[in-house]
């Protein structure tokens, strides 16, 4: 219990701290009064919406007064849209959410399996060409990729939408575009463009702890005993591989959010990095303090998460022997 | 929809009979880079906005179909006395709601125009009052005698006042409020179309309006999509997702060419692009040149004479861009016919050079942004390579608008080299005058955007007289005399006007104005 008070005070501390660097930085981002006038505003019209918007006031007053109302639930109101914060946020946050998690279960799906079979066939064929595969995914930049694949599955083939989030239906009240033929066939090129560098990453990781467990002592004694490969690989290799890979899909997970700024932008899914770049372009600073607030969040709960599945995972950290 | 469609059409066989001209129902998809920042035609002066809810909602006056200023909610006017304008509005218009238009909607829209919180206030600053004179009819008064109020009054939209009260949308704009703005995300006005559904930077759809008093095309449906990405943008044409876009990248236009059921569509656009040099400061800025090279006319000829606008429109705008002789294009009052550009001419600039006491040149900072106008960082580094032939060393600061505008406008003024363009959204060159080339004079709002400081008292003379003179041809002599002392002046160098490029589906029928405006009334999809 007390482990777990004092991860989410630390959760805590570092999400005020990612706010306080946002506001340092907030200062080089441009003038949010010159994207919010029109071009024959005069200059004391824009000194007086500069004063009325705080802009004038130390750093540290901005920040303290955006970290009490903040805690009052109010993120403010966006300079370019002229509205609630919170309301746009919770409007783009599903589109987001939905394509970071068919990215991640099509990248946990493809990349385990693949992980495994790479580290126990290690010189076969099939192998050696998904290997070669990944490097691909891992060293291919996103919006190349993307731009790619608009142009072979949506210019010349025709066969997938090139943009756009499509049709979105509700289930248990929550609405997903994941939910429609047509939703899902927009967000099958973005999701996949999403997963590829995840996708990489895990499989190689999986193969790599795969071979290091296949080596040890314990699992040839497994052999010794007689007991069938899909036991031996499955149920005494893997377990033991699985702790870094459950750290690393944690940090990969969160970091889809970052990495999805690109995929939304190349793709106009309407989520919050599409939100992100129009609010750096406006210089919109209530806009970057939430988006910047809620990305914080999701990379410590990520963190915590994955600190409580070790202890599921793994007994021994829980009787703190290790 | 496709169900709606052939509803539509099979209604629509019926009326043939009746009807000689029955146009079927059609659905226009439209994506652009931007998105409208508001569905408020008061809260942001911005140009895309503007002009995107000029579909939506209607002005007193508004450009036709071959830009001319025309009645639109006035269905005519006349002036009483030099300060009074006497509007007769049309009768039988409803806002999409249903509800009348009347004068009342005309004051309050204007009014709320007017007030503290709006980005027009500046635009109608020449508006002393507004008064109902019966239920048809309104009065405009001016503060003095004003040749272009129907230009000012362009881009001012009208609203339903009993709507906006009773959506607490009586002020365009409020940053500091507690609840966002109803009108913001929602409109209720008197134009060809009407929202239907609208996901700010997603999807908006606009349904038209069958009430509509006035003509219009075939068009039923606008589905507009926000694209950012710019080959996103190409892509969705290609694929036939789309079937307008806006704007179509310069280098896209070979691919979009070549393709089969699609077009580019092109004109010039009312924005001159320039380059500033500063002639205010006593020593220039960002630079080891001791003292300010600018003052000297000979060095700013030298730089006109350097600077080949015509190798820029070949090779960085690819032909998609007009010579500029002057600060305005020819479709704006007060264009100047007579007027020529100084030649490109590397020699006579290194003389020119020469004779000002600068023969090895001299080194200078430039300041260019790199997302705001088309190929913006190309033109400055093609400047930087044309200046570098007759020994200007250029340092290039090449940044995103963020930076950029911060940087070099009112109050600091912090550049002494830089690219600007500008937009005169009156299409009329005293615009031009009272913010680029008029004498700075911040306290009255006078060259707030002359970033180059420059100053001609005579030519301030010409455009003071011209903007209380009411006669068109004589006013329009004042102003084309004004404009030829700024370029006898080289204020500025004159580069190029950019073109409006779009691409288009091979059915769409469509007007483009150099104003960006797009009147989807006139446009059609056979």
């Amino acid at each position: 219990m007390y482990y777990v008070i004092a991860r989410v005070l630390q959760a805590c501390l570092v999400m005020l701290c990612v706010a306080l660097v946002g506001f340092i930085v907030f200062q080089y981002v441009g003038d949010p009064v010159l994207a919010l006038v029109g071009q024959e505003t005069s200059i004391e019209d824009r000194a007086a919406l500069r004063e009325s918007l705080g802009l004038n006031d130390p750093i540290l007053v901005q920040y303290l007064r955006f970290v009490a109302d903040a805690l009052r639930g109010d993120l403010g109101i966006s300079y370019s849209f002229n509205r609630d914060v919170a309301d746009m946020i919770a409007e783009r946050l599903p589109a987001t959410v939905e394509l970071v998690l068919l990215s991640g279960v099509l990248g946990l799906v493809l990349a385990i399996p693949a992980g495994i079979y790479t580290g126990i066939h290690r010189k076969g064929g099939w192998a050696q060409a998904i290997m070669a595969l990944s490097v691909i995914g891992v060293s291919i930049p996103s919006f190349l990729l993307g731009i790619l694949m608009i142009l072979v599955f949506s210019v010349w083939l025709n066969w997938l939408p090139s943009f756009g989030r499509g049709d979105v239906a509700g289930v248990f009240g929550f609405r997903s575009s994941l939910f429609t033929l047509d939703g899902l066939s927009h967000a099958l090129m973005p999701a996949a463009v999403l997963c590829l560098f995840q996708l990489g990453v895990i499989l190689r990781l999986v193969r790599a702890e795969m071979l290091e467990v296949l080596r040890t002592d314990f699992i040839r004694f497994a052999w010794a005993r007689g007991l069938p490969a899909q036991v031996v690989y499955l149920q005494h290799a893997l377990k033991n591989t699985l702790v870094p890979v459950v750290t690393a899909i944690g940090l990969q997970l969160s970091s889809l959010f970052a990495f999805s700024i690109i995929t939304e932008r190349v793709f106009q899914w309407p989520g919050m990095g599409s939100l992100l770049l129009h609010a750096i372009g406006q210089s919109d600073i209530p806009l970057l303090a939430a988006y910047l607030i809620f990305v914080g969040l999701v990379f410590t709960v990520a963190n915590l998460v994955v600190d409580a599945l070790y202890v599921m995972i793994d007994p021994r950290i829980r009787h703190g022997k290790v | 929809m496709i169900r709606n469609r052939v509803l539509t059409a099979t209604a629509g066989i019926a009326v043939v009979a009746a009807m000689a001209s029955a146009a079927s129902a059609e659905t226009l998809r439209m994506a652009s880079q931007g998105d409208a920042t508001s569905l408020d035609p008061h809260s942001h002066n911005e140009s895309f906005t503007n002009y995107f809810l000029a579909n939506i909602y209607e002005g007193l006056v508004a450009r036709d179909r071959n830009f001319e200023i025309a009645g639109q909610l006035a269905e005519n006017w006349e002036q009483v006395d030099p300060t009074t304008w006497r509007f007769d509005l049309r009768d039988g218009v409803t806002f999409h709601d249903g509800s009348a238009f009347a004068s009342d909607d005309v004051i309050f829209s204007i009014n709320r125009a007017r007030a503290e919180s709006s980005n027009f206030k500046h635009v109608l600053a020449s508006v002393e009052s507004v008064t109902a004179i019966d239920e048809m009819t309104v009065e405009i008064r001016t503060t003095a005698p004003n040749p272009i109020l129907l230009n000012d009054l362009l881009d001012l939209m009208i609203l339903d006042k009993q709507w906006a009260e009773a959506n607490g949308a009586e002020e365009p704009i409020n940053l500091q409020a507690e609840e966002k703005a109803y009108s913001a995300t929602n409109a209720n006005g008197t134009g060809p179309y009407s929202v239907t559904s609208r996901a700010q930077g997603e999807r908006t759809v606009l349904a038209a309006n069958p009430d509509y008093w006035g003509e219009m095309g075939n068009i039923t449906e606008v589905v507009f999509t926000p694209i950012n990405n710019a080959s996103t943008l190409v892509s969705a044409l290609l694929s036939q997702e789309v079937d307008l876009v806006m704007p179509l990248p310069l280098q896209d236009i070979p691919r979009v060419e070549s393709a089969d059921g699609v077009k580019v569509v092109s004109s010039p656009e009312a924005r001159t692009m320039y380059i500033g040099m500063d002639q205010w400061r006593d020593q220039i800025i960002e630079s080891p040149v001791e003292g300010n090279p600018f003052l000297d006319l000979r060095v700013r000829q030298a730089f006109a004479h350097a600077i080949s606008a015509e190798a820029i429109i070949d090779r960085v705008m690819q032909g998609q861009a007009t010579l500029s002789t002057q600060y305005v294009m020819d479709k704006v009052n007060g264009y100047n016919p007579n007027l020529t550009r100084l030649p490109y001419d590397p020699q006579k600039a290194k003389t020119l050079l020469t004779q000002a006491g600068y023969p090895d040149g001299f080194e200078l900072t430039m300041d260019c942004s790199t997302d705001r106008y088309v190929n913006d960082g190309q033109i400055c580094q093609a400047t930087v390579s044309l200046l570098a032939q007759v020994g200007i060393k250029v340092n290039l600061i090449a940044q995103p608008k963020a930076q950029f505008f911060p940087k070099v406008v009112a109050p600091d003024f912090g550049t002494s080299f830089f690219l600007l363009s500008w937009t005169p959204s009156t299409m009329d060159s005293l615009n031009v005058f009272q913010n680029v080339l008029g004498t700075r004079d911040l306290d009255n709002g006078k060259g707030s955007w002359n970033i180059s400081g420059c100053s001609v008292p005579e030519a301030d003379a010409l455009t003071a007289e011209a903007a209380t003179t009411m006669d068109p041809a004589a006013r329009e002599r004042l102003l084309q005399d004004a404009m030829a002392l700024m370029v006898e002046n080289v204020c500025l160098v004159p580069l190029h006007v950019q073109q409006l490029v779009w691409g288009a589906a091979e059915k769409v029928e469509l007007v483009q104005h150099p104003t960006f405006e797009f009147p989807l009334e006139y446009y059609n999809v056979n």
